[in-house]
Formats: structure tokens, sequence, C-alpha cells
């Protein structure tokens, strides 16, 4: 009896432990193709960025065209060079050969020419039209001569056979002579002269015609003479683009360098002005000398083909240019007046035809000086979707700023339609702290900034919509952009940006 | 007693067909004393017979600390599917988590009993795989590291894989109320790889999140061929007799207080291979930095390369392979326990165990009682504490059928009743003969 009631409790005992095994398994095995996989979604947080961007290394990267110059103390200042306008021979009309007429009345004439006070003109263009007529007839010839138009050690000097009929015409090309002056009169010769006798007789009627007479070199007393080059301008297209309360320069400095060839004293009355786009204000640029006239230097006769050069240079202390530029203007326009011997005294002078008067600018702006609220704005197209994968996140921003600026900024995320999804700061936030700037507006101590922005799963989800961002950013100097401050090759900021995001990958 | 055999069978069965089998040794055996298998948990046990033959037996044994099969896939509720639950499985893990896989085959022994003294010979084969992971290191993968700013987190795993061959003598001998017992063991490393250091640890700053991973990391293979660090190719051709070599020795004693009460105590294990047979030490040493891309870097260098990036910042690490030998330990195991028999057929026990492994310590402690049904069927029961679960309730089986003594043993009764909530399993089957 006892062995058979340990029979029956080992035999259900077994009985149970196998079929729980059993059981167990089976039910796992039916369950294994209704596995659902978990959403995985880790929360990462990175570095992205870590630099220090100074402006000695983007000046080494960037080709800024020579437009930033570094001085032997690290100062950063704007160059600016450009050529405005040339004048030449033909912009200087001070003086045309007319064309002159000669009626020979006589075998000889001495006329005056239509210029005084000329001593010599040599001539690149022009001809002389001749014409006779007379009853002569027989072994003749006829003879024409210029004393004071001189080639190669000869005056002009010409033989025609006479025509049979007793009458003809010719035409001589002037290219070459020279006029020589000794009184400013000019003198005419022209008879027939027997070939066989020698003996010379009147023609009844000789005409000449100078004309079409230019010159390549002129030399004598040029007149006083007020001209101009045509207008031109410049637009600053940068004050177009930017919004800015004030903005001063400390020291901006311009240089009008006149390169003359001309060999004739030349007074400069006017430089540029500057005005708004819509030409409601207009300001001119003076200068301390400009009201009595500037001089420019001009070759001496001996000094033909040779140029000399004057620089105007335009500063704080000799000019206005601080108001002008405080006064953004959107226009600059340049239009140089010139007096040609501005004394109308009797001088030697010359010009020839390769002589020339050309204008240059050199703008030297040291990176010195204040900007209050200069408003930066753009909208950039972007294409957000991809970030879907993103379920919320966040960033960290800490920014070192040793560059003298400060600056707020914000970010709109916009639709296609341009409808705004969000912004990136609640408020514009700073992102560049003012730093410490010494008494001579360098940095002296940077400014730091720590922003943190954190985009809820909420917020997130409109992201992949954005197609459009806005950027706005408000810059001024140090200190709010009321004292001036200096931008130095050694300045720098630092950036540091490390995110966070909740990815469902 | 047919149907006992008929029911005895259906259990084994059912117990092999669940099919897994890992092991740290098992703590049933040592209150098993028809077995002579016995031997390897105290050198000092001496067996009934004159004469036992050990034929192959398998010994497997598995854990996973960190996780049950039930922690990680759940049924989701409302529906007759299961989800895996990641989060569930992480919650659940200690800080340093371990899995652990053992097979052992004991090919053949012998152990001949004359008076006082015994005598034992055996070979076998081994395999033991560890792995361990801080929580740490699921929980970056799993969650990410922004959770973890401003800590340095351990990411190192730890891990050896070994295969060795043992043949080895043992000695009993019987003074008195005492006996004292050793075994000496000449091993042949089959393989190995494992890691020499283990030392890895990320920090995420809480400045702008830069991340620092600080290394010091050795791999050793023998055999094994992992390739290179920059060409992981793992090839392993298996040699039944290689050149690396190790010993090692069990000592144990065992006192009989009286004719009820006998107290043991034993140190197994204690040894090691020298692995010196196509050798090789990958070594990595170094901080890795990611701080941020320096974009004025990248400005004055025209362009942009990310693995340029990835090469600058790993080249701060140092690696180095070189071919050279190294020597791992066996788990050392300590045994003391003590049998109190009230009556001839049963017996009760207490047993503390300990083992010694990777710089950690994985203690256990056994109370067990065991049972002769006669004269053919010997059944017990263990229940221990260990890897802090107090649900490991095991049993043991033997059948002696005349000469032929058949036996399996569990330490977690529980992986093959309720699976899919162990984390641990082990079995053990035999078959000896006895004169």
């Amino acid at each position: 009896m006892k062995k058979s009631m340990n029979l029956s409790v080992s035999r259900t005992i077994f009985t149970f432990s196998a079929l729980s095994v059993l059981l167990a398994s089976c039910s796992l095995i039916e369950k294994t193709d209704k596995i659902i996989a978990p959403e995985w979604s880790p929360e990462v947080a990175l570095p992205l960025v870590n630099t220090h961007i100074s402006v000695e290394k983007a000046l080494d990267k960037v080709d800024t065209g020579g437009w930033l110059q570094i001085s032997a103390t690290g100062d950063l200042a704007l160059l600016y060079e450009a050529h405005l306008a040339t004048l030449s021979q033909s912009d200087f009309p001070v003086i045309t050969l007319p064309d002159i007429p000669v009626v020979m009345p006589d075998s000889q004439l001495t006329l005056p020419f239509p210029i005084e006070q000329l001593q010599r003109i040599t001539l690149k263009s022009g001809s002389l039209d001749f014409d006779y007529q007379s009853s002569l007839s027989g072994e003749y010839e006829v003879f024409l001569r210029l004393d004071d138009l001189w080639k190669d050690g000869s005056s002009f000097v010409v033989f025609l056979p006479l025509s049979p009929s007793g009458s003809g015409s010719a035409t001589f090309d002037l290219t070459g002579y020279t006029f020589v002056f000794s009184d400013d009169s000019v003198r005419f010769a022209c008879y027939a002269r027997h070939t066989g006798s020698g003996q010379t007789v009147t023609l009844d009627g000789a005409s000449m015609l100078l004309k079409g007479m230019d010159y390549s070199y002129l030399e004598g007393n040029i007149p006083y003479y007020a001209f101009s080059n045509d207008a031109d301008s410049i637009t600053t297209d940068i004050f177009k683009q930017i919004k800015v309360k004030s903005l001063g320069l400390a020291d901006p400095s311009l240089t009008f360098i006149f390169d003359n060839s001309f060999g004739v004293p030349v007074e400069i009355t006017s430089l540029i002005s500057a005005s708004s786009s819509d030409g409601m204000t207009t300001v001119p640029l003076g200068h301390d000398g400009l009201a009595g006239g500037i001089n420019l230097l001009h070759p001496q006769i001996s000094e033909v083909g040779q140029s000399k050069i004057t620089e105007i240079t335009i500063n704080k202390t000799n000019s206005n240019i601080t108001d002008i530029i405080s006064a953004l203007p959107e226009v600059l326009t340049y239009q140089f007046g010139m007096i040609a011997n501005p004394n109308g005294n009797a001088f030697s002078g010359f010009i020839t035809d390769s002589s020339s008067l050309s204008v240059g600018i050199s703008a030297e702006i040291p990176l010195e000086g204040q900007v209050e609220d200069l408003i930066l704005e753009d909208t950039l197209e972007v294409d957000l979707s991809d970030l879907d994968i993103v379920q919320a996140g966040g960033f960290k921003l800490i920014t070192e700023n040793a560059l003298p600026v400060e600056a707020v900024a914000q970010v709109y995320f916009l639709d296609s339609q341009g409808e705004l999804l969000d912004s990136l700061f609640d408020v514009s936030s700073a992102l560049l702290s003012s730093p410490e700037t010494g008494a001579d507006g360098a940095v002296v101590t940077p400014g730091t900034q720590t922003l943190s922005v954190n985009f809820s799963e909420e917020r997130f989800s409109l992201l992949p919509e954005t197609r459009k961002i806005r950027i706005r950013a408000i810059i001024s100097t140090a200190g709010g952009g009321v004292s001036p401050v200096k931008f130095r090759v050694s300045d720098q900021i630092g950036i540091k940006l490390g995110v966070t995001a909740r990815i469902n990958p | 007693m047919k149907r006992i055999k008929i029911y005895t069978l259906i259990f084994v069965f059912a117990l092999i067909s669940q099919g897994r089998g890992y092991a740290q040794q098992e703590l049933g055996l040592h209150f098993m004393p028809r077995a002579v298998q016995n031997l390897q948990a105290n050198p000092a046990f001496m067996q009934e017979k004159t004469i036992t033959i050990s034929l192959p037996s398998v010994y497997l044994h598995g854990l996973n600390s960190g996780f049950s099969y039930a922690d990680i896939l759940r049924p989701k509720p409302g529906t007759d599917s299961l989800m895996i639950d990641v989060e569930g499985a992480i919650t659940r893990m200690q800080d340093v988590n371990i899995i652990r896989t053992q097979a052992n085959v004991d090919i053949l022994g012998v152990a001949v009993k004359v008076g006082p003294v015994q005598v034992s010979v055996f070979t076998g084969t081994k395999v033991s795989g560890y792995f361990s992971y801080p929580k740490t290191l699921p929980e970056l993968a799993w969650y990410g590291n922004a959770g973890f700013v401003d800590q340095t987190l351990p990411v190192a795993p730890d891990f050896q894989v070994s295969a060795w061959h043992e043949i080895g003598a043992g000695l009993v001998f019987r003074k008195g109320k005492l006996q004292i017992g050793t075994r000496l063991k000449y091993l042949v490393g089959l393989a190995n790889v494992s890691a020499g250091m283990a030392e890895a640890s990320l920090t995420t700053s809480p400045e702008i999140y830069q991340l620092q991973l600080q290394v010091n990391y050795e791999v050793q293979t023998s055999i094994f061929d992992i390739g290179s660090l920059e060409n992981f190719n793992p090839q392993f051709e298996f040699k039944p007799f290689t050149g690396n070599h190790g010993f090692s020795g069990d000592l144990g004693l065992e006192y009989a207080l009286n004719d009820r009460i006998k107290l043991s105590a034993s140190v197994i294990d204690l040894g090691f291979i020298n692995w010196t047979d196509q050798a090789k030490i990958y070594h990595a040493e170094g901080s890795l930095s990611f701080e941020g891309l320096d974009v004025a870097e990248v400005f004055e260098q025209d362009s942009f390369n990310i693995n340029t990036v990835l090469d600058s910042l790993f080249s701060d690490i140092q690696t180095e392979e070189t071919a050279g030998t190294f020597r791992t330990s066996l788990p050392t195991r300590i045994y003391i326990g003590g049998t109190f028999a009230p009556i001839k057929s049963l017996r009760l026990g207490g047993l503390y165990y300990s083992e010694f492994y990777r710089g950690k310590v994985f203690p256990a402690f056994v109370v067990s009682a065991s049972k002769d049904l006669g004269k053919i069927l010997t059944a017990g029961l263990t229940w221990s504490v260990r890897n802090r679960r107090f649900d490991n309730l095991g049993a043991n089986l033997l059948l002696k059928l005349g000469p032929i003594v058949l036996f399996a043993t569990t330490d977690h009764l529980s992986s093959f009743l309720r699976p899919t909530e162990s984390q641990q399993v082990n079995l053990r089957l035999g078959l000896n003969v006895t004169f």
C-alpha cells in the first residue's frame, strides 16, 4: 500500500513537471511570430562646433581683393582703390584748330593765325586745298610756299606744272607738318614761273584752304578754360541692404590721385557729392582747399611725355567726410570741376594728342568707429523635411566674443507660404555679448554668452514643414554703439555649439 | 518499478527537450555521493564502489544575470502579441551584468578504491564563455547619452572564451575520520579569446556635450585568429593538440564528526593555462576626445572630409598588435559544507560556494536534502541563493541499475518549469558503471 502511494505521488509530480515544461515551450513558440519591435528613440547629446575664428585666419583664407589692410600695429583698415575717370585731348577742347581759307590777291600774303600766342603746332591731320586760274599758256610752273609750315627742316614748298588750260587745283596732305609761329601769323607765297626764263608772274586767281587740321602737339599759351568730366556715380548697395541707426567712423580718409600729362596748369574746384537714392538730399564733399581751387602739377615743355601726380587727401580734419559717411549715402557722384590756366596768365604750355588727365581714388577707412543697431535681415530657402527623424531636441551655444561688437538675433521658421511656424528664441536673444574695450577702443576682455534652447516634441513636429528661414540680426559695436571701437587682426570669436536630439532612426 | 522508470525517463526527456544548458559548476553535484563526478566538487570524496568508470557525460550551464526572457519579451496589453521591452530589461539589470556559458564533456574517468586509498584518472574537454558588461552600456545604446551629461560611464565589456582539454589523476586517502584528496590536471588549451585589460569610459561634458572616451583595452587570442584591429576577420581552425599548456589542482578534505555529520571543504581548479600557440595581443590605449568640429580649421583646409576628422580623432588612441604569450586563470571555486544524515537514507546538507573569476566573486549558499528511495533511486532537492535570486530550486536524480548509474542534476528547476522567467539554467547528465 505504501509502495503504491509512493508510485502515485511520483507519477503525479513527473507528469505535472513534464507537461508544464512542454506547455511553456509551446506558448513561446506560438507567439514568436507576433513580436512587436520596440520604438527606439535615443536622445543623443553631441558637440557640433568648437572653434575659434580669428580675423587673422579669416584674412589668410579670404581673398578680400586688397580691401582689407593690416597695419604694423595690427589695426584693420578698409582699402578701396579705383579709377574714376580719364580725360584725353578730346575731352579738353580748350584749343581746336579752325579751317583757314586763304585768297591770294598777290603773290605773297601774311595772315594772322586764328589762335594767338601759340608757338608750335604739329599736325597729325589736315590738308591744303589749292586752286588757281590764269590766262597764261606755255612752259610755266606754279610755285606754292608756306614759310611758317615746316617738315624735316624745310618749309612747305611745292612746284606744279601749269595746266594747259591755265586753271588747276591740287590737294596736299599736311600730316607731320609743324607750324612754327614767330608772330602769330602765317605767311603764304604763290606765283607762276616760266621754266625757261625764270620770269615770275602773279596768278590771277589763287586760293587755298587749310582744313581738317588736328594736332599731335601744341605749344603756346593755353587760355583759361573751365571744364569737367561726365558725371558718374557709385551706388553704395551696402547702405541699401542694411538699416542702421547710426554709423560713425573714427578716421576715414579718401585720396584722389590726379595723373596729368597735359602741359597745362589745371585747378580742381569740386570732387564728389553724396546723395540719397532719390536724390532729395545731396551733400557735396567739402575740403578746405576746394574753395580756392587746388592746383594740379603738370609737366613742363621740357617734360613732354611725362606725367605729374597730384594727390588730394580728404580726411576728417580737412573735410566733412565723416558727416557724409554718417548720412549713409546711397549714391556717390563724382564729377570733377576743373579749370585750365585758371589765372589766365600768359605762359608757355603744351598739349599732345596723347596727353591725359586720369583720376583715381584710394580710400582708407580704419575699422574704428561705432555702429548702433545695424540690422541685417535675410531669408534663406531651406528644406528641413529631413528633420522628421528628430522628435525633440535643443542646443546650447556658447560664444566667447573678442570682436568689438555685440549682436542679438532671431531666426524665424517659415512654411512654403511664408507663414510663421516658429521662432528659434522666445525673444530675440543676445548671440554675442559686448566685450569690455579699453580707452583705445580695442577689446580688453571678451564677452561670453550662453544660450540654451529646447524644442519640445510639439515644436519639433512643425520644423520639417520649414521651407524658409528668416534671420534677423541687430549688431552694434561694443558698449551699445555709442563709443568708438577698434577692430584688430587679433580679434576672434569662439563658438561652441552642442546639440541634443531625440531621434527615431 | 517499471512505471517509476517510465516516468523518470519522461522527466529526463522533458529536461533534455528544453535543450538549453549552461553552467557555472552546479551545486547539486556536491550532494550526490553515488556519482563519481562529485570529485569535481571535492577531490576528497570517496566512492562507495571499488571501481567506478565514468562514461561520457555532458555538463551545460548558462547564465544571463541581466534579465530573463520574460523581462525583455512581454505580452503587449490588449493584443495577442509580444513586445520587446528593452526598457524593462534594462531596469532589471544590475550595475555589472554577466553572461556565462559553459559546456563540459567528461569523456572518461576511472576511480579505484583500495582500502583507505582511492586513485582516479580522468579526461575531459571544457568550453567556457564569459561576457560581462556594465548596465551603462545598454543604457547608452538604448537611451542615448543625453541623460548622462556630466557623468563618466564605464562602457568596457569584459570577456573570455576558452576551450581546453584536461587529463588528470586524483588521490584520496582516508585516515580515521578524515579524508584528504587531491586532483592534478594537465591542461591543453584549444583556443582562447579574452580581454586582457578592459577599461573604457565615456564622459559627456556638461558644457556643450563634448565626448571623451578613455580606453585601455587588450584582446588576447590564441589559435582563434581575429585578423587585425583594422580588418576584423575571425578564423578558427580546430587542433586537438596545441602548444598551449597549463596545470591546475584540486584539494579537498572531508571530516566525519560522527556517523551522521560530515564536514567538507575544497578548492577546485587552482591553476592556469599559458597560451603560446599562435598567441597575439592586441592593445588599444588612449583617449578619444570629440569636442566639436573646428570649422575654422576645416575652413582653412578648403574641404571637409568626415573621414579625416574621424582619423584625427582616433589618432590619439594608440593601437599595438604583438605576438606574445599570455596566461589565463581557471575559474577557481571553493566549497565549504556539511551533511547531516538523520537516518541512513536521508541526507541534509548545507554548502557555501564561491567562485573567483575575472576579478569577481560569485558566491552561493545551498541547502539540500536527498533521499535514497530504495536501492535504485536517489532523489534530492536543493535550494540555493545565487546571483541575488532566491528562487533557485534544484533537483537531482540518480538511478542505479545494477552496475549502471544514470543521473541528472540541475540547480534551476524553474528554468525548465518557467523558462521565460529564468535567468540561469544548468544541467548535468551522467552515466557511470560501478563495480
